[in-house]
């Protein structure tokens, strides 16, 4: 169960990220959140795993909170979370495997890591999660070689290799067409739903959060406004998340 | 406005030609002009080769007196080039005329008188042969007299051999040792550079350094470290080297034991760590047995590495006869084992330092995340007060070895020490005024900020003085030296205002600090040329290629580091974040996320570098620092140009040449 109590994020300069969102997430569920480029959907992902230092607010999970995290329980809590992004951020000059392998960074010990030795079994299951994004074969192959999609699902399997209870993907699919769209999204909805993983999902289109989402919340100028079923969104809840002057596409 | 500038542009031009003092009078000299042609064609003409050469005599017979019935000299011999002389005898003092003929045209050689007293020779003049090979003098005979034959003698060189005998000339073949000797050096301080310049472009990058902040305790522990690690490793180092002195020294079969069963041990030790390290959550008990076991595993390394130096000595020394011309390598190998038996002690300390400043950070982290917080608030007064204290008093050793403070000339430091507390007093001030900004209108605000800056500043710099005084007092009941104390209490008591002005932050930027103190020193390394510095080096180290190739490490690793960081700040963030949420420690992020990315501007500076040590090290020897520059200059001094364009010739050959070569390297791998 992951608990966000009150996080308020306020960047130096004085911009407001973040105002107050709290909201629960009970364990298997895939949440949406969605909201304006600029709401703060990355924010609050990122301030889950705190890459961002949130300003106020606490961030309990399955009873332990993040915020008040040591450094060392913070290796120990982020290996656990798996992160997809929407610029996928592989290391382009590094082979895909090193790149899935890179996940298993938080369990391995740092000495051997740093002559990139991983134990066998790491190995095999970089393979196996390549395989389940039907990239078995592209393990060799350095990751700029690969086409956008296919650096997603790396990124993907970047993530499931890491054994996580969470998975938070900022924005996964933003930057890919429609179909492929759907075959990313089918791939986060087989992991939450075979393996339990809880998966925080920033999106923008409203058909994939219906289509795939259990439940969703919704972010304006930093403050939620929204939060319940997909199906709740009505044309007036619509306005009130994008704004009056916005209009529905499709 | 177009008009302005131009009459600028005009005016500083008009100012610059001034200074450069160009003038063209100088060029239309007729003196210079000959000079110029002189040295061009010089120049032009490389000593590269010579042909051996044989001194050959041309003699003609002469007596000094005339005898009774006059001389006649016997007929040269015409087949060769021959001399006569006429009269066939004379008068000492008088003149003869001595004809020369089938010389090399244009050819000067000394013309003498020889006696018959053993090795004497009495040179009378230097005759030129004509274009026809002839030639015709007119000298004074000396004051020599003798019943017997004396004789006239012409030295003339010729080749021995035909145009193939040819060999190459004493420049070209000192040419050529040194050109060597300048490559080397050019690839030893590269690499000494890059291996320097590596890690400490890491540490002058903000992106990655930004992040790092460590709390008081931490960084306290960690300056606290260091002396006690330095003192503790140069204690145990000499210890071990004394204790194995007597056995290993000179007796390889012990060091050759020693070493199998230490290597070996470390070895399984390290076999054993690697392998359990993987653990999910280890138990503080595991925690420490391991801690330990690395101690443990590297304190025999360094053990066996002083075995390896005794054994590479004495194996370097006993091969390099047999082994002939490939003697260096022995030589090297026995060079290698002395370096690491001398330094041992050294790597010992600065090893031992290493790891308790690092050991005295993470017990740092620990306590402030573990302890209670009244507990490690109070914590930090002594923690802050040991750390600065540690940098104030290495401060003092410092100002005391070079100036040399006995206890009567306080006054600098104590003057020094003030400056320091008041500056430090009024930023503190200045800081603690700073929320009051935003309550207050703006600019009594900035008054009253200005105010605090004043009187922290006159508080600090009263303190200073006033300390500086009572400990001149002071010094009389504490031994020598005393400045040490003052620069402790000074020390102590900026920590304990450091750590009173930051109980509310959890943690300092270290990382920031780092950053500006390795920025600031390669950016004040690399304004000094290497030339400058190789002077200071040859004073260390002596005049010759190591002088110079440690003055060019020096300015490639201060060169490097910046263009490197810079590298490391552009490099792509989103990478760097996605390692870190799969809860990579810093350092696996800097290699899985940073450094693949740097890797191919590294090496196209690397290269580049390489190419600009080539260069400065045909020239490094104009300051001491050995290579082609010092013969190149001998050469220029002593106006020998021929020789000096066998240098010049070779040094535009390596460069060339080099700089292709890396051209074609940076193809292939960039």
């Amino acid at each position: 169960m992951l608990r966000v109590e009150h996080l308020t994020k306020v960047y130096e300069g004085g911009v407001q990220a973040l105002t107050d969102v709290s909201f629960e997430v009970p364990e298997g569920q895939f949440l949406a959140i969605i909201g304006l480029s600029g709401s703060g959907k990355s924010t609050l992902l990122r301030c889950i795993n705190r890459l961002i230092e949130p300003t106020e607010g606490r961030i309990l999970w399955d009873d332990v909170d993040i915020t008040a995290a040591p450094q060392e329980e913070m290796r120990r809590i982020r290996r656990r979370i798996g992160m997809v992004f929407q610029q996928f951020n592989l290391v382009h000059r590094s082979k895909v495997i090193t790149n899935v392998l890179a996940g298993r960074l938080g369990y391995v010990n740092p000495a051997l890591s740093l002559f990139n030795r991983f134990p066998q079994a790491d190995v095999e299951r970089a393979v196996q999660q390549l395989a389940r994004v039907g990239l078995a074969d592209k393990a060799w192959n350095r990751a700029d070689e690969l086409s956008g999609g296919q650096q997603q699902r790396v990124g993907i399997a970047r993530a499931m290799v890491q054994q996580p209870k969470m998975i938070l993907a900022d924005e996964p699919v933003a930057s890919l067409d429609p179909v492929l769209a759907h075959t990313i999204m089918q791939y986060l909805e087989d992991i939450n739903r075979t393996d339990g993983v809880t998966t925080l999902c920033s999106l923008h289109f409203l058909d994939l959060v219906h289509r795939y989402a259990d439940r969703a919340i919704a972010l304006n100028e930093g403050l939620k406004v929204f939060d319940g079923l997909p199906a709740e969104i009505d044309d007036a809840k619509f306005k009130e998340i994008y704004g009056k002057d916005a209009e529905r596409i499709g | 406005m177009v008009f302005l500038t131009i009459a600028a542009v005009v005016v500083v031009y008009a100012f610059a030609f001034e200074k450069t003092q160009v003038d063209l009078q100088e060029i239309k000299s007729p003196v210079r002009r000959e000079s110029l042609i002189r040295i061009i064609r010089g120049l032009t003409r490389p000593d590269l080769i010579e042909f051996a050469e044989v001194q050959v005599f041309h003699e003609a017979e002469i007596m000094v007196p005339c005898p009774a019935g006059g001389f006649t000299p016997a007929p040269p011999d015409t087949s060769v080039a021959y001399i006569t002389v006429e009269p066939g005898c004379a008068g000492p003092g008088d003149e003869v005329t001595v004809r020369g003929v089938g010389f090399a045209a244009g050819t000067i050689m000394p013309l003498s008188f020889i006696p018959n007293a053993e090795g004497v020779v009495l040179r009378r003049a230097n005759v030129e042969v004509g274009p026809d090979g002839t030639f015709e003098a007119v000298i004074d005979l000396p004051e020599r007299t003798e019943d017997q034959v004396q004789h006239l003698r012409v030295t003339s060189i010729e080749r021995q051999g035909g145009l193939t005998s040819w060999t190459w000339s004493k420049t070209a073949r000192s040419t050529w040792d040194k050109i060597i000797e300048t490559v080397m050096l050019a690839l030893m301080a590269t690499t000494l550079g890059v291996a320097v310049g590596i890690p400490l472009s890491f540490f002058s990058a903000r992106n990655l350094m930004r992040g790092i902040r460590s709390p008081l305790l931490s960084m306290a522990l960690f300056l606290v470290g260091i002396p006690a690690g330095l003192i503790g490793g140069a204690f145990w180092g000499r210890l071990v080297t004394s204790l194995g002195e007597g056995v290993f020294r000179d007796h390889p079969i012990n060091a050759a034991i020693a070493l199998a069963a230490f290597a070996g041990a470390g070895w399984l030790l390290l076999r054993w760590l690697l392998a359990t390290g993987g653990a999910v959550d280890p138990s503080r008990v595991d925690r420490i047995v391991r801690i330990t076991a690395w101690i443990v595993m590297v304190l025999i390394a360094l053990e066996a590495i002083l075995l390896a130096g005794y054994l590479f000595m004495e194996i370097g020394e006993a091969a390099r006869e047999p082994l002939g011309p490939l003697g260096f390598l022995a030589g090297f190998l026995a060079k290698m084992g002395d370096i690491l038996t001398t330094f041992f002690s050294a790597a010992a300390a600065i090893f031992a330092a290493g790891v308790l400043a690092l050991g005295g950070s993470r017990l740092g982290h620990a306590l402030n995340d573990r302890l209670p917080r009244p507990l490690s608030l109070m914590l930090r007064y002594p923690a802050g007060a040991m750390g600065v204290a540690v940098i104030t008093v290495s401060i003092g050793m410092l100002v005391n070895w070079l100036y040399r403070y006995n206890g009567s000339n306080q006054a600098i430091p104590a003057t020094a020490g003030a400056i320091l507390l008041g500056v430090t007093g009024g930023i503190l001030a200045a800081r603690q005024a700073r929320p009051l900004r935003d309550r207050l209108p703006g600019s009594l605000a900035s008054l009253i900020i200005f105010l605090a800056a004043i009187l922290g500043l006159a508080g600090g710099g009263a303190l200073g003085i006033g300390l500086g005084n009572s400990l001149e007092r002071f010094i009389d009941l504490i031994a020598e030296p005393g400045s040490l104390y003052s620069a402790a209490l000074l020390g102590a008591i900026l920590g304990l205002g450091l750590a009173w002005a930051t109980r509310h932050l959890d943690a300092l930027p270290t990382g920031l600090i780092t950053y500006y103190l390795s920025r600031s020193f390669f950016n004040a390394t690399r304004s000094v040329e290497p030339l400058v510095m190789a002077i200071v080096f040859v004073v260390w180290v002596g005049i010759g290629p190591f002088a110079g190739s440690l003055a060019l490490a020096l300015h490639t690793a201060a060169g490097l580091a910046k263009l490197y960081s810079e590298q490391v700040e552009s490099v792509l963030p989103g990478p760097i974040e996605a390692v870190a949420a799969t809860g990579a420690t810093r350092l696996q992020n800097v290699i899985y996320a940073v450094v693949p990315q740097i890797v191919p501007p590294y090496i196209a500076f690397t290269l580049y570098r390489w190419d600009i040590n080539v260069r400065m090290s045909t020239i490094i020897g104009f300051a001491g620092g050995g290579g082609i520059g010092f013969l190149l200059q001998q050469n220029i001094n002593l106006v020998q140009y021929r020789a000096a364009s066998v240098q010049m010739l070779a040094i535009a050959v390596v460069v060339s040449s080099l700089d292709f070569l890396s051209a074609r390297i940076r193809e292939r791998i960039v």
